[in-house]
């Protein structure tokens, strides 16, 4: 953490070998968010390189006694719900790429190849869920999931109230619960 | 207990906040009803899913794209910075330069030649006559088609449906401004 609030200072002062540490620091993070968000990994490497980029332009504005790693994450979300958002407006995009083609590189340890066919499938179904929601509420179960962030934290990340997290979640659950029944897997559930 | 505060506390139960007795009052509600117990088992499956999901790491080479991309934008402003001055300048040489210029070359040949003078005048009076005729001529046609569309309704028709997709075009390409946060802060 000290390492960290050394290598913010000198950033903010225009040293770029600091914020490359940053970088290597909040990479995973960062590209999860995107790729959790925007549901492919081309779009997401590209998100998370310009989510570094604007907080590298917008380091002056960060404000050292709060932690680095939600400001980082609030950019993050909002320029994905931004890029969600613009997505839709492209009318003719058939040829997006499907959620499900993607080559994941997991952190965690390797699984043997039947586990591996499970989490694989698995991994399919829950990007299709996410994918399934409004980029807000998306937004708030990936940082409620992913990041274990308090619904408190999570309002701050996406400048927002607490009851409304609260209430993007209570929602967010109903229907991906009910996308889950309609992916035809889990019970039936009344949408 | 109603469906809604069942759900309520389905919620809490999955942000493991559920009190002892709550538990009791939802776990007595799901012996019960079978819409509940259905959507609780949903529920318990989506979030186990969401738990369970891996953290997906960033690609290889990563870092190295992002620094190569933090020296780039200042070489792009400054291409941009070139090319608006550029343009700037041929905007001003086109603009006031040019017709500056010409309008001096004028005045001297004038100076110099009364009777090429006479001449050039003659033939800005000629081309305001052709100017005015081509107005009139516009002028005219435009009118003439306005009062033939006014006797067909289609016509108009046609011109609100396309002023009004032109307006919600306009309203759907809008871009907002970059969303930024700073604390809880609008920066």
């Amino acid at each position: 953490m000290v390492e960290e609030q050394t290598w913010v200072g000198l950033a903010r002062a225009g040293d770029k070998e600091a914020f490359s540490k940053l970088v290597e620091a909040y990479q995973t993070p960062v590209y999860n968010l995107t790729y959790r968000m925007l549901g492919n990994a081309e779009e997401a490497e590209e998100a998370a390189q310009e989510v570094f980029l604007r907080a590298y332009t917008r380091l002056a504005s960060f404000d050292p006694g709060f932690k680095f790693s939600t400001w980082l994450l609030s950019i993050a979300s909002h320029h994905c719900i931004d890029v969600i958002r613009k997505r839709r407006l492209v009318w003719l995009s058939l040829d997006d790429p499907m959620p499900t083609e993607y080559s994941l590189q997991l952190s965690s340890n390797v699984p043997s190849p039947e586990a591996s066919v499970v989490q694989s499938e698995m991994q399919t179904q829950v990007q299709t869920l996410l994918d399934s929601l409004e980029p807000d509420y998306r937004a708030a179960v990936v940082l409620r999931y992913w990041y274990d962030l308090s619904y408190e934290e999570i309002a701050e990340t996406m400048r927002t109230t607490v009851s409304a997290v609260k209430s993007r979640l209570f929602r967010a659950r109903k229907m991906l619960a009910s996308a889950a029944h309609g992916m035809g897997v889990g019970p039936v559930v009344a949408a | 207990m109603t469906h809604e505060e069942a759900f309520t506390l389905m919620m809490d139960a999955l942000d493991r906040v559920l009190s002892g007795d709550d538990w009791a009052r939802l776990d007595a509600h799901l012996a019960l009803c079978a819409d509940c117990c259905a959507e609780w088992a949903a529920l318990r499956l989506v979030d186990c899913w969401l738990s369970e999901s891996p953290t997906v790491a960033a690609p290889v080479g990563f870092v190295q794209r992002v620094e190569a991309r933090l020296t780039a934008p200042a070489l792009r402003r400054n291409l941009g910075g070139l090319f608006v001055l550029g343009a700037g300048s041929v905007a001003v040489l086109l603009t006031v330069a040019i017709p500056a210029a010409v309008t001096l070359l004028g005045l001297w040949r004038a100076y110099a030649d009364p009777s090429g003078f006479a001449q050039a005048l003659g033939w800005l009076v000629q081309l305001i006559g052709v100017g005015g005729s081509l107005a009139g001529a516009i002028w005219t046609a435009a009118r003439l088609i306005l009062i033939e569309a006014s006797a067909h309704p289609v016509v108009w028709g046609w011109a609100v449906a396309a002023a009004l997709a032109v307006a919600i075009w306009a309203h759907l390409t809008r871009q907002p401004a970059p969303a930024m946060v700073f604390n809880g802060e609008l920066s």
